[in-house]
């Protein structure tokens, strides 16, 4: 009871024509932002956030929270158009998202990750109003090794993400985790492999390896196909078949229960809830090699994984007072500077604060989804352009992205590095995806590491002492051995000869 | 060797000499203990079982392996790679207009290096057919730029040469 009471009176904040409108502006913003490479929501946040200092505190979360969303949104689109993920969650969407595109089914790929999105987030919202305690506890009972054996798992799972061998793409996890490793190591002060390059002292920034190793390898590999002059390929129709639906349904309400949960976790939840998602699919599938050809089960799960991580990355933030992630410092800040003081207290101390942006979250939603279904029709005509018309404005933003991230010209050539690696990674059929988990993951899982082993002075036990560790290390082990498995006995088969 | 095999047997290769690399300036960084790891720690670590998985890759592509599973994949990236050199030409064309854009940047302001980027990436495409087409793409690529992120988003970058303006 008390909890609809609250819910009335936060839609009651939320929903004033100021709130929405700064909610819809907030959303446009972030949309266009994220689609543009490069820029995240980081940068807009931000940018934006002096913007926000006349705004009441709730005006100005709500505005702010609906360009973080709608940047989520964006990257999704131009993941899959271009092949481009803006930001880590939409490194798995690349996967079948740009395949769909290339099939002609683009535009319902964005209508999938839209609605998928969609409904993640009311789900999201909903389970962060209810769950707010249960989840912070769960947040607070996982302790460094829990983290540690979870984000192994995760990394196990990106693995199953690659169509091909799968111990490449192990190989392809460790290469990211030991790019992540690279730059001052936080413990020690120590520059870590470097090269005597200082500005490679922050490390290699995410968008750097993604712009490399996905955009421009993209466009190389599609010049050579497209050069032809060919019209592209017929784009049918923009919306999903009734067989569509009733195939996006599913994986949209696993990857919801999946995204939802791991996303209260800080740090690691929105990188791996997308992955998990995604390999949960290809496991329960009763086809799994229509993954990475075009699967709309392949962008349904890790969209609404997503979105519903998103909504939940909220609860570290805001009953914990700890932000999991860049972004979510940064609402911390804009909390801090209108006088709120985030933690356990919020919900109370300031209940229309807090019931406001849960509503504003669902409101964010629905705009979202009325600004972005109706523009997918014009995302799909700029597949129209002709290829050699597109390909160097694609290049022109992904540059001008590279270069702002830390206003460095080593963050161009860097990219460029990868590019050239790239193109070597598709010659001998490596995939990009697992590398980027690794890149991601790699400083937190070495963090987690070291913690581990610092509280139990030494003792590698501790990773199977507790049973939600050693659970999860058991269910890496056994997936390992599948793996091992099946390559084996794919060798023990007759040589067959290519044609 | 089959391709499949090939691709293995280089992918192999790569990881024992990423992991390897790794592994050996990750000896330069103090160790630690297992109860204080030092920065060396992890990298070493996870530099051998690069390696590893390097040689477990040779190994599996020495022996002979069934590449029926990615057929299909496979026939899509043969056709693909079928013209590795024009592939190479393209890559390096494009990868070149990238670092054109990084060197411009700075001293030859915004206009100038996407003007340079446009150019040098549509050689790639196709070639110098029409020249004038691209000039007028590389300008309108540069007002666009421009206009979103100068004018709109009011960036802090160099728009104009250095020392004129």
């Amino acid at each position: 009871m008390e909890f609809l009471s609250n819910l009335a009176l936060g839609f009651a904040t939320a929903t004033t024509p100021i709130n929405i409108f700064y909610a819809f502006l907030g959303c446009l913003l972030g949309t266009v932002i994220g689609v543009l490479p490069g820029l995240g929501p980081l940068l807009t946040i931000a940018m934006l956030l002096p913007f926000t200092y006349g705004l009441d505190p709730t005006t100005a979360l709500i505005m702010l929270a609906g360009i973080y969303y709608g940047s989520q949104y964006g990257g999704s689109t131009t993941a899959i158009l271009l092949s481009l993920p803006g930001e880590t969650s939409s490194v798995v969407t690349v996967i079948d998202g740009h395949e769909m595109a290339r099939q002609g089914r683009a535009g319902v790929a964005i209508a999938t990750a839209a609605i998928g999105s969609f409904f993640a987030g009311t789900m999201g919202s909903l389970l962060l109003a209810a769950f707010v305690v249960p989840l912070t506890q769960m947040a607070i009972n996982f302790g460094p090794a829990e983290y540690f054996s979870l984000m192994v798992v995760g990394l196990i799972a990106a693995v199953s993400l690659a169509s091909g061998s799968q111990f490449k793409a192990l190989g392809m996890v460790i290469i990211g985790l030991l790019l992540g490793l690279v730059g001052v190591d936080v413990n020690s002060g120590l520059t870590r492999f470097t090269l005597g390059a200082d500005f490679l002292w922050d490390g290699i920034d995410f968008i750097v390896v993604a712009m490399g190793l996905f955009a421009f390898g993209e466009i190389i590999a599609s010049i050579g196909e497209k050069s032809g002059g060919g019209p592209p390929a017929a784009i049918a129709s923009l919306w999903p078949t009734r067989e569509d639906v009733r195939r996006m349904t599913p994986p949209i309400l696993r990857g919801t229960a999946i995204g939802a949960l791991v996303g209260a976790l800080p740090g690691a939840g929105l990188a791996l809830g997308s992955f998990f998602a995604y390999s949960l699919e290809k496991r329960v599938s009763r086809t799994p090699e229509i993954f990475g050809k075009g699967a709309i089960e392949g962008v349904a799960a890790p969209e609404a994984a997503n979105n519903a991580a998103a909504q939940t990355a909220f609860v570290p933030t805001l009953a914990l007072g700890i932000p999991g992630s860049a972004t979510m410092a940064l609402m911390l800040g804009a909390m801090t500077l209108h006088n709120i003081q985030p933690g356990p207290q919020v919900v109370n101390t300031n209940p229309d604060l807090f019931w406001g942006l849960i509503a504003s979250m669902w409101i964010g939603n629905v705009l979202l989804l009325v600004l972005n279904l109706p523009l997918v029709g014009l995302w799909v005509q700029l597949l129209r352009v002709p290829y050699r018309l597109l390909y160097p404005m694609i290049l022109m933003f992904s540059c001008i992205g590279l270069f702002s991230v830390r206003n460095s010209i080593h963050d161009v050539f860097l990219a460029a590095g990868f590019g050239a690696a790239g193109y070597l990674f598709r010659l001998i059929r490596c995939e990009p995806a697992p590398l980027l988990l690794g890149l991601v993951l790699g400083p937190m899982l070495e963090e987690n590491f070291r913690r581990a082993l610092l509280i139990s002075r030494g003792d590698y036990g501790t990773f199977v002492a507790t049973p939600v560790s050693g659970g999860l290390l058991a269910m890496t082990a056994a997936l390992l051995f599948t793996f091992a498995y099946s390559s084996w006995s794919r060798r023990r088969r007759p040589l067959v000869t290519e044609p | 060797m089959v391709d499949e095999e090939r691709r293995d047997f280089w992918a192999g290769l790569l990881y024992i000499a990423v992991g390897l690399a790794f592994a050996a300036v990750a000896t330069t960084y103090p160790m630690g203990t297992a109860s204080r790891i030092g920065p060396g720690y992890f990298p070493f670590g996870l530099g051998l079982a690069l390696a590893g998985i390097g040689g477990f890759l040779i190994v599996g592509s020495r022996r002979g392996r069934a590449a029926d599973r990615n057929r299909v994949a496979d026939a899509k990236v043969c056709a693909g790679e079928a013209d590795v050199a024009g592939g190479l030409r393209v890559a390096l064309l494009i990868l070149a207009a990238v670092v054109a854009f990084g060197v411009l940047i700075r001293p030859a302001g915004l206009l100038v290096a996407v003007i340079v980027l446009v150019v040098v990436s549509s050689l790639a495409g196709e070639g110098l057919h029409a020249p004038l087409k691209t000039l007028l793409l590389a300008l309108a690529a540069a007002a666009i730029a421009w206009a979103i992120f100068i004018s709109g988003l009011g960036l802090p970058m160099q728009v104009w040469p250095a020392g004129l303006s």
